[in-house]
């Protein structure tokens, strides 16, 4: 799960949306060698036959995977309707997005980042599903919300009705190199193993004179809602009303962030600007690293690596966080029963062939989903259950209103001054709680 | 018959520049999404933007990087200029290479220096720890931002510095002369003759120069899209522009954003008129007496 | 003199930085000249995303662009320079004055009114405004003008002329320089513009270089090789022009910053 220098915003969404390209630069020697790539699907001869089009952030001509999923679909729906997609780079997808909205030529259903579903409801720019999912349940699997897992449906569901589905629900693990554990002669971890276990294996895995780290913290990223919810902190009272940074659980997971700033298990800051932090893992040169279940790690560049996952180390709970992206149809989409179903159509191929699939019948046959880089071209064996597991425990951020203001509030706030060293936990937390319950008062300002 | 030729350009006024002008005046007046139709809410946004942390914060950054910016580009165009003007072999050459970064796209200029600010594997830094000098952050931390961008429009004075030479050399070499007559030495030279010559042309350069600065706008983007905010580590990189841009499309409020740019307005419009109020005491145009 | 040779150093670490192989990047101390030296790099950034279809697009909007600016500004400057009519030089003040007035002010109208035209994610914002007059050039050719004899004006007036023949076969041909250097200077401003479009240009199709290479970086955000390789194709264009049109810049400049 890489994530650009401190971006919060673009780290959630970043995350899958750079892990669906699988590291363009994969796919760009795939096509070297991939003859048969087709450009994105083209709408065959048009008789009549509704196109509707789909937006995202993936540019399909770099990932034949994806064509070959949308050609499937299109087949099997010709005469009823072709999907056509529609391409909108990743940075100020959401901007542009709600331009495109206001100025009317918005696709008929397209991406929306996790946090930003209600305010695009709130807009009366989406479509609410729930009557024409009632119609279509028995049909799909992924027409039915009880059948997926509830953290993934966080954002989705607005005065009762849902006005998107997610695509996508990847629990974050922890990646480690056992080969350095090894040479460090340190046990593998284990499914129960603690924050405490953490650390002081982190601190044996940090060799200054090799340039190596135990663990890798940048700004955005791991996010620090992962470590207050595991010492059992909720960052706001159950109604929302009021932030809650500084209770003991919350500081706890805060200064858990402080402790490796200053144990030095982490890269400094000034290391990691403009890079891929992922890629320092799988360099080796960072030996944890928590990731997203999709991120894979199976290789670097060409060749293989060895890497393993471990559940998230417990606080006084297990709990993980989780990337979850959405869906949603257009309000104005023209016949909207059939752009309905051509998303459900696009939900179930997604649903085999994501890591992971947020429908719980669909996650329970992870291992036979195709992943391109994997050896043999599936999950490995051992990494099943803990991503399953994972997927149980995780918690989603909760949706807020003006998502944008909330990350910023955190980056200001807690990543940059904590991880730059210029504040403490305690201060960071009282300064970021204040900002905190003057955002809640107006989110837009 | 006048009118006629100037006609394009009176109507592209009207629609492009007093129109908006106006219709932006009226915009700020509202609550306007895009979406739903304008609220109208008085001067609600004016009384928004003096309790908005971050208006005060747009205005701070903007200013710190006017400061700096603007007098040491000018100093140092002024310097190369009367390095330039001295006849030196090779003249052309050198004039082309401080002007043409000035020339490059902001946007690839950006990426460069981004990458030569790197904490840790830029070049600048490399250089500094070379000869001994402590190694900022440049945009890692909030008090070093401005400066990097500061030493990124050193790279791109050039405009400034080839019309300080047009200016320089407009100089009539009869003063010169007479200043030597007098006994003058190069600084009484500099500070009698050369300066006041081409004030004019410093006046004009101060002026586009302020303008500039609350006008920046590409680089604070490009190179605050790397960061958690969109600009800059703690806001630091939250230039007025940025900032207007945010409000106005990332979050669609188009009628405060109509009333920063109408700030923004009053605010040039004040710093322009103190120029040209204080030109008179140091501006000198041909014909008067020194 | 070593000043210049500073100046050089960022554009010299440009190519090295794009020539380098992926594993010499985040290396210290710097690799100045890499071993081997990958000129592939250019190929793999350029190909990645349509630059393409991105320079055709930026060049067709900085042709347009031009073209606009030089006809509709000669016309304009032409207005104020021959003619004495009522409120010519408050006219002419007002547009000076304009010079002084930040673009964001007008960026929110400007939108407004596009996108009740129906404008918004088409070239059409970029280019119409080129054809109303830019006031920078209007006052460079006017300056330009007035140094052309009017004695030109009335000999052709006499044999019959009208305004728009001497306008176009004597003046015009006459500032063939002046005209070059504004053709000059707003190509360039065209070629580098990016708060446009940015804001009016939401396809990808539509997209000009500089957006391009923003949202390159996005992708790329850590193979700097390869988007300082993309930076230094995309500067490429500029310098060329600058090489060849020197002079006219440096003219361009002399016209109308002393006057300042």
């Amino acid at each position: 799960m890489y994530l650009k220098r401190g971006k919060i915003i673009q780290m959630s969404k970043k995350t899958n949306r750079l892990l669906s390209f699988a590291a363009v630069l994969s796919s760009l020697s795939l096509l070297a060698g991939c003859s048969s790539v087709s450009a994105a699907a083209k709408p065959a001869a048009a008789k009549n036959v509704p196109v509707i089009t789909f937006g995202s952030w993936i540019p399909w001509s770099a990932h034949p995977g994806h064509v070959k999923l949308l050609n499937e679909i299109n087949h099997a729906n010709r005469g009823r309707f072709i999907i056509k997609p529609v391409y909108t780079p990743p940075s100020g997808y959401d901007q542009k997005l709600l331009t495109e909205l206001a100025a009317g030529d918005a696709p008929d259903f397209f991406y929306v980042d996790y946090g930003f579903v209600s305010s695009f409801a709130a807009n009366h720019t989406l479509l609410a599903l729930s009557p024409y999912l009632q119609q279509l349940k028995k049909q799909y699997l992924a027409a039915n919300p009880q059948n997926y897992y509830p953290a993934s449906l966080a954002g989705d569901r607005i005065g009762g009705k849902y006005y998107a589905l997610p695509f996508i629900d990847q629990p974050y693990v922890m990646y480690y190199n056992p080969q350095l554990f090894k040479a460090a002669h340190l046990p593998m971890p284990t499914a129960n193993w603690t924050w405490t276990q953490f650390l002081r294996d982190a601190k044996a895995l940090t060799v200054p004179a090799k340039h190596q780290f135990g663990y890798l913290q940048a700004s955005g990223w791991p996010p620090l809602e992962t470590y207050i919810w595991s010492y059992g902190g909720h960052m706001f009272n159950p109604q929302g009303t009021r932030a809650e940074l500084t209770s003991p659980a919350d500081l706890k997971g805060i200064e858990l962030m402080q402790t490796m700033v200053q144990d030095k298990i982490i890269p400094p800051q000034a290391q990691i600007e403009n890079l891929n932090i992922e890629d320092l893992f799988r360099q080796g040169k960072v030996a944890m690293f928590l990731g997203g279940a999709n991120d894979g790690n199976y290789t670097y560049g060409n060749h293989r690596i060895n890497t393993a996952i471990a559940p998230i180390p417990r606080g006084t709970q297990q709990v993980t966080g989780d990337y979850v992206a959405e869906i949603a149809v257009n309000a104005k989409a023209a016949n909207p029963k059939l752009v309905v179903q051509a998303y459900l159509d696009i939900l179930t191929a997604y649903a085999h062939t994501h890591v992971a699939p947020p429908i719980r019948q669909y996650a329970q046959r992870l291992k036979t989903i195709y992943v391109n880089s994997a050896p043999g071209g599936h999950i490995p064996a051992a990494r099943i259950p803990i991503i399953l597991d994972s997927m149980k425990f995780a918690r989603s951020l909760r949706p807020m209103q003006n998502m944008t203001n909330y990350y910023n509030i955190e980056t200001n706030d807690l990543y940059d001054p904590i991880l730059l060293g210029t504040s403490s936990a305690k201060a960071a937390a009282q300064k970021a709680e204040t900002d905190m319950n003057n955002y809640l008062k107006n989110p837009n300002g | 018959m006048g009118y006629l030729f100037i006609s394009p350009w009176i109507i592209g006024f009207i629609v492009f520049v007093a129109g908006p002008l106006i219709a932006s005046l009226i915009i700020s007046m509202t609550n306007y999404n895009l979406l739903s139709s304008p609220q109208f809410i008085g001067l609600q946004n004016y009384a928004h933007m003096f309790g908005d942390s971050n208006f005060w914060l747009s205005l701070q950054v903007t200013f710190y990087y006017a400061l700096l910016a603007v007098p040491i580009d000018l100093i140092v165009a002024l310097v190369l200029a009367i390095m330039l003007n001295q006849n030196v072999r090779f003249m052309p050459l050198f004039r082309t290479i401080f002007y043409l970064p000035a020339l490059l796209p902001p946007v690839a200029i950006s990426m460069l220096w981004i990458w030569i600010l790197n904490p840790a594997y830029g070049i600048l830094n490399t250089f500094l720890k070379t000869i001994g000098l402590p190694q900022p952050q440049w945009f890692l931390t909030p008090q070093t931002t401005v400066p990097g961008y500061v030493i990124m429009s050193i790279w791109g004075l050039g405009t400034w510095m080839v019309i300080f030479l047009a200016g320089l050399q407009n100089v009539p070499a009869e003063l010169y002369e007479a200043a030597v007559l007098d006994g003058s030495g190069v600084w009484a030279k500099f500070w009698h003759v050369t300066l006041p010559m081409i004030s004019p042309v410093l006046f004009f350069n101060l002026v586009m120069g302020i303008v500039g600065a609350f006008s920046f706008f590409t680089q604070a983007f490009v190179i605050g899209q790397g960061t958690g905010t969109g600009a800059g580590v703690s806001n630091s990189g939250l230039f007025y522009s940025l900032y207007l841009y945010q409000k106005a499309f990332s979050e669609l409020q188009m009628g405060y954003a109509s009333a920063l740019g109408w700030a923004l307005f009053l605010i040039v419009m004040l710093l322009s008129l103190l120029v040209f109020r204080s030109s008179a005491l140091w501006v000198y145009y041909g014909g008067e007496s020194s | 003199m070593a000043t210049s040779f500073c100046f050089l150093i960022p554009l010299f670490w440009l190519i090295s930085s794009a020539v380098k192989p992926s594993d010499q990047i985040f290396v210290f101390p710097q690799v100045w000249i890499p071993h081997p030296a990958e000129w592939n790099n250019f190929a793999i950034a350029l190909t990645s995303l349509p630059f393409g279809q991105f320079a055709l697009n930026t060049l067709a909007i900085a042709v347009l662009v031009t073209v606009g600016n030089v006809f509709s500004s000669a016309f304009v400057a032409y207005g104020f320079a021959r003619f004495r009519f009522p409120g010519r030089n408050v006219l002419f003040i007002v547009m000076l004055a304009t010079l002084m007035v930040p673009g964001q002010i007008l960026l929110v109208p400007q939108f407004i009114m596009y996108y009740k035209l129906g404008w918004i994610n088409t070239f059409a914002p970029l280019i119409v405004p080129a054809f109303f007059g830019s006031a920078f050039y209007v006052f460079l050719i006017r300056q330009f003008f007035m140094n052309i004899p009017p004695e030109l004006k009335d000999a052709a007036y006499i044999d019959g002329a009208g305004e728009w023949t001497i306008f176009s076969r004597i003046y015009l041909p006459l500032s063939k320089s002046a005209l070059t250097a504004v053709a000059i200077f707003s190509f360039q401003g065209a070629w580098n513009d990016f708060l446009g479009p940015l804001i009016y240009l939401n396809s990808q199709k539509l997209y000009t270089l500089q957006i391009g290479l923003t949202e390159f970086e996005g992708i790329f955000h850590s193979n700097w090789n390869y988007i300082m390789a993309a930076s230094a194709v995309i500067m490429l264009p500029m310098i060329v022009i600058f090489f060849i049109g020197q002079r006219y810049f440096i003219q361009g400049i002399l016209m109308s910053g002393t006057k300042g």
